[in-house]
């Protein structure tokens, strides 16, 4: 009887035991209070953001320095509307456009990267050369055939998925034409795996694409073995084997950075315009203790020849447009003519 | 059962004889008739539904520790066989369980499903008609996965362990009113196996191109991870059935691959129980 009552009262114990937190005594966690979110994201960026380094090269950002400074704005008697400023300038230090806090008013946002150079990219322009009869296929896909039988697909974002039988018509419609442009200007990014599916049209063998690391400890340097990136030949679909010109800016951030990487890998395509806006780092999410996001970049990725893209891959050809420049594109115009070049001297 | 009895008989010495050839004979061919009866092994299985809580803090997707609800679904099976071997019983636990929580702002959700189960072979330490104890090994699977709201890039992480331990079972046999009942208490505790957590901020996109998941499989022992279960559970007799009231309760954590992982799930259980006997002919 003894045995009986002890083995009740030992598994009780145990159930006791653990029905508390069982959490409890991790001590990574902050309180919810002005001064628990600042160290909180100050941490999180500390220990999980890849590009203290580059940042620190390019901007002279060093996050101990800004921590110092910042927490100094700090009190838990501040308003927590008051705290979203001081927290959205402390990251916007970093200048990143992968680098957001998400609050309940609204979300901080950098748009450094664009900027601060010419936007190389007219609408009003762009429209004397698709004209009236441009084909759409899903949303952000707009595409016509130049008069000099090129073919001209811009896309303004990878957020709009597209599917392997829509691609498969477009290269169709394109069939017949010398070369291909693609305007990418202004395209933010997206999905990665969207960007991936149309650069694979474009090439008949597994290629290098470049390598990416991920972070392996809380040290600003911990990263991983970089890993080598491939892009697979689409088989089974229309593949793009003329010469391929991309049109890039700075608007171009993100997976239309990494669209930009992907197509630099491919033998029959240049690059034209200006430098891509950057956003190499692969974007990862966490939050505070009081329930606002924050997202940042935690992988960084590189080219072939292990050259960081997060500010950015300049073109093969650069060329600006101006202001002044408002009867046609000089882009597009020295990508034609390439093209063109490209037929009597392939 | 086995025994055949003899009536006695007062006759004569050469009857006396007869009756015991008779006997002798009848006897032989009695014990080849019990080699083939068949073997009992004893069964009793229930299933359950159940209701409770659950907590997750999985530093891989968020520093915060995320709340809810919990559904569950149980079965479990303990079969009585082999009843000379050293492991006579054995059990069977399937759980499937579904979590929504949300983190202490509320401002972010998170689901959680699982399938936990275990399969053990125990010995038995103590039986005397009131009180059952047993002592036994066990092989655990764990599978299941966390989606969560707040890491839209990457948002998802996967729990799977394989493992093998010890398993301590109590069953009390109590009656109340002439009605004959169990209350049955289970300690699970895995020992030694493997678990999958990603590596630090290492992407599942990344994981899932470069198709390699070698660096991702950890030893778990306890000194990496503890996981712990228990289960009560109340055999009563209700009209002609037998309903089980239970509690259950599961615990894992440790830090594998750089982050830390804990989930805790309790919730109580009602269900049937159905009790069977298997013959396994000779």
């Amino acid at each position: 009887m003894i045995m009986k009552v002890k083995s009740v009262i030992c598994a009780l114990f145990i159930i006791l035991a653990v029905s508390c937190n069982p959490f409890d005594d991790y001590d990574g966690g902050f309180p919810d209070t002005p001064t628990g979110n600042f160290e909180a994201l100050w941490h999180i960026m500390d220990t999980r953001y890849c590009y203290f380094t580059v940042k620190k090269q390019q901007l002279g950002v060093d996050w101990d320095e800004v921590h110092d400074r910042y927490r100094q704005s700090i009190s838990d008697k501040m308003s927590y509307y008051n705290l979203f400023e001081v927290l959205a300038a402390m990251i916007g230090e970093l200048q990143d456009g992968h680098v957001n806090l998400y609050g309940p008013y609204e979300i901080s946002y950098n748009s450094h990267w664009k900027t601060d150079s010419l936007e190389n990219f007219s609408s009003k322009v762009q429209k004397l050369y698709l004209a009236d009869d441009y084909k759409t296929m899903t949303s952000g896909y707009l595409y016509t055939i130049l008069s000099d039988n090129t073919g001209y697909l811009y896309i303004s974002s990878f957020s709009n998925r597209i599917s392997a039988s829509q691609l498969d018509a477009i290269f169709s419609y394109f069939a017949l034409c010398n070369g291909l442009i693609i305007d990418i200007r202004g395209n933010g990014g997206g999905y990665v795996s969207v960007a991936e599916m149309i650069a694979s049209r474009f090439t008949d063998e597994k290629r290098l694409i470049g390598y990416r690391c991920y972070k392996t400890g809380n040290g600003h340097d911990d990263f991983s073995r970089p890993e080598a990136r491939y892009i697979e030949s689409e088989t089974g679909h229309i593949r793009w084997q003329k010469p391929v010109a991309l049109l890039t800016n700075r608007g171009c951030f993100s997976a239309a950075n990494d669209f930009t990487l992907m197509m630099k890998a491919m033998p029959g395509a240049r690059q034209f315009g200006d430098r891509t806006g950057g956003g190499g780092g692969l974007p990862a999410s966490s939050e505070l203790p009081c329930g606002w996001s924050v997202r940042f970049s935690s992988g960084p990725t590189f080219d072939s020849s292990m050259r960081e893209i997060e500010t950015g891959i300049e073109p093969d050809e650069k060329v600006m447009m101006t202001d002044n420049d408002t009867l046609a594109d000089p882009i597009i115009e020295a990508a034609r003519e390439w093209i063109a070049s490209m037929l009597v001297n392939p | 059962m086995n025994s055949l009895k003899i009536r006695s008989c007062h006759c004569s010495s050469s009857r006396a004889f007869l009756a015991l050839l008779v006997v002798c004979c009848t006897a032989a061919s009695a014990q080849v008739r019990l080699d083939l009866l068949p073997e009992v092994n004893q069964s009793v299985s229930s299933m359950s539904l159940g209701a409770g809580s659950v907590a997750s803090l999985d530093t891989y997707l968020s520093p915060s520790e995320y709340a809810g609800v919990y559904i569950a679904g149980d079965y479990d099976r303990v079969s009585l066989k082999d009843t000379d071997g050293f492991f006579p019983y054995r059990y069977l636990y399937i759980h499937f369980g579904a979590g929504l929580m949300k983190n202490h702002a509320g401002t972010m959700s998170a689901d959680h499903a699982m399938i936990h189960g275990y399969g053990s072979w125990s010995h038995k330490l103590v039986s005397n008609g009131v009180w059952e104890s047993l002592l036994g090994i066990s092989a655990l699977g764990d599978f299941g996965g966390v989606l969560n709201s707040a890491n839209t890039n990457n948002p998802f992480n996967a729990k799977f362990q394989l493992s093998s331990g010890a398993i301590f079972d109590n069953i009390l046999h109590l009656r109340l009113k002439n009605r004959p009942m169990a209350f049955k208490g289970t300690l699970h505790l895995p020992l030694l196996g493997v678990g999958f957590a990603p590596d630090n901020g290492e992407f599942y996109f990344d994981m899932a191109s470069r198709g390699n998941l070698s660096g991702d499989f950890h030893v778990v022992t306890p000194f990496t991870a503890q996981t712990l279960s228990t289960r009560f559970a109340l055999d009563v007799p209700i009209c002609n059935q037998v309903v089980q009231v239970g509690y259950c309760m599961y615990l894992m954590r440790g830090k594998l691959g750089g982050n830390f992982s804990g989930l805790f799930h309790s919730y109580a259980t009602v269900g049937l129980v159905h009790r069977f006997e298997h013959l396994k002919w000779k």
